[in-house]
């Protein structure tokens, strides 16, 4: 693999926008055949091998990774047979990603980023060879600054009780606490929120480290989906470096229901599921926008 | 009417809900390690990955090497 430069997004913004890079995707993606059937709308999902100036070279849609090594082997056989001029980009290519219009430009560096896991919990009954019952996603919550700031009180003392701002609250159940366990499925609307909140109480002042228990609970409820659950996790917040050194939040309860594409057709009755939030690492992996960002309302 | 119940008896598995164990402070460890990924299934980490395809590009150009993209609906760094 250290001979490509590997990279991944996500592919319907690349089929459909005007935008430079979508354009450069749209030029070559389709050399190979469609990968999933015929149709200018069909996704075009996929493993795809391009030099950087835009010349096809490969292209795959498998979970086998034999199937996809045979791609890349038959890429990188292409590539050396072009010339470094016709494989190179002759624009410079960082004066186009300064065009090109990306929600994560708009990553909260001096905010809060949180790690969404979700996974189900254990039951009975489920085949342990299916992927479905071992099944586990993520997404990544976003907090700018400010935010970060109305979280918490003015003056902190032990015992202090206050519960977390109701609009960031909703946004982050609404939008993140989603039943996406095996696939892909939208955020709630405000209205579908039925109760959340998260209550906050100090428990430890400690060389200039505040820890915060927190509890809290949600019910999220749309026509025959929704999400009843409680919280329970620790923060702690650093009044040196004004950031939280550690937020978890833990939240089980039950999902029901199904969406397009979460894979649940056969599985709509109530269950559980698990949804752990952490502060996200650094790695360049967890710079990625929340999925549902366009519901977040930041301009 | 013995028959009909002992039908009954057997769907009710079927028609009963699944619950969750209780989040309480004893048991708060345990569902963290159930929920988080273990190492294995975040062994895709490892790789240098560039997070937009325009990334790729931009570094595919400088180090004279060819792009690999992997591309889903929603994104695969996040939800997918």
């Amino acid at each position: 693999m250290t001979e490509f430069i590997p990279c991944a997004d996500e592919v319907w913004r690349l089929h459909n926008l005007k935008e430079p890079d979508c354009l450069h995707f749209q030029k070559w993606c389709d050399e190979g055949g469609t990968l999933n059937g015929d149709g200018e709308r069909t996704t075009r999902q996929g493993t795809y091998c391009c030099t950087p100036s835009g010349v096809f070279l490969g292209s795959a849609n498998h979970r086998d990774p034999k199937r996809i090594a045979e791609m890349l082997r038959g890429a990188l056989k292409k590539w050396k047979e072009i010339k470094k001029e016709d494989r190179l980009l002759k624009d410079d290519p960082v004066k186009t990603w300064e065009q090109i219009n990306r929600n994560e430009k708009q990553y909260p560096t001096d905010g809060m980023v949180l790690r969404v896991n979700s996974r189900d919990m254990p039951r009975t009954g489920l085949d342990q060879n299916d992927w479905r019952t071992h099944a586990w996603n993520f997404d990544y919550a976003w907090f700018r600054k400010e935010e970060v700031a109305r979280m918490l009180p003015k003056v902190f003392e032990k015992k202090a009780k206050w519960q977390l701002p109701a609009d960031l609250v909703q946004r982050t159940c609404r939008l993140h606490l989603v039943d996406n366990v095996r696939g892909q499925t939208p955020g709630f609307a405000p209205e579908n929120v039925i109760e959340a909140e998260v209550n906050c109480e100090v428990t430890r002042l400690k060389k200039g480290v505040v820890t915060i228990q927190l509890t809290g609970k949600v019910k999220l409820e749309q026509g025959q989906r929704g999400l009843e659950a409680k919280m329970l996790g620790e923060a702690q917040y650093n009044t040196k470096t004004e950031k939280f050194d550690k937020f978890e939040l833990v939240v089980v309860g039950q999902r029901w229901g199904a969406t397009q594409f979460n894979r649940r057709e056969d599985d709509r009755e109530r269950s559980p599921i698990g949804y752990v939030l952490s502060i996200a690492s650094d790695h360049a992996t967890e710079k990625v926008a929340p999925t549902d960002f366009g519901s977040y309302g930041w301009r | 009417m013995r028959k009909l119940a002992v039908a009954l008896l057997l769907l009710l598995p079927l028609s009963a809900t699944h619950s969750a164990e209780e989040l309480t402070e004893a048991s708060y460890d345990r569902i963290v390690k159930h929920i988080m990924p273990s190492a294995e299934e975040e062994a895709w980490r490892k790789l240098a990955w560039r997070t937009t395809f325009w990334q790729g590009v931009m570094d595919a150009n400088k180090e004279d090497k060819p792009v690999m993209l992997y591309t889903m609906n929603g994104h695969p760094f996040g939800c997918t």
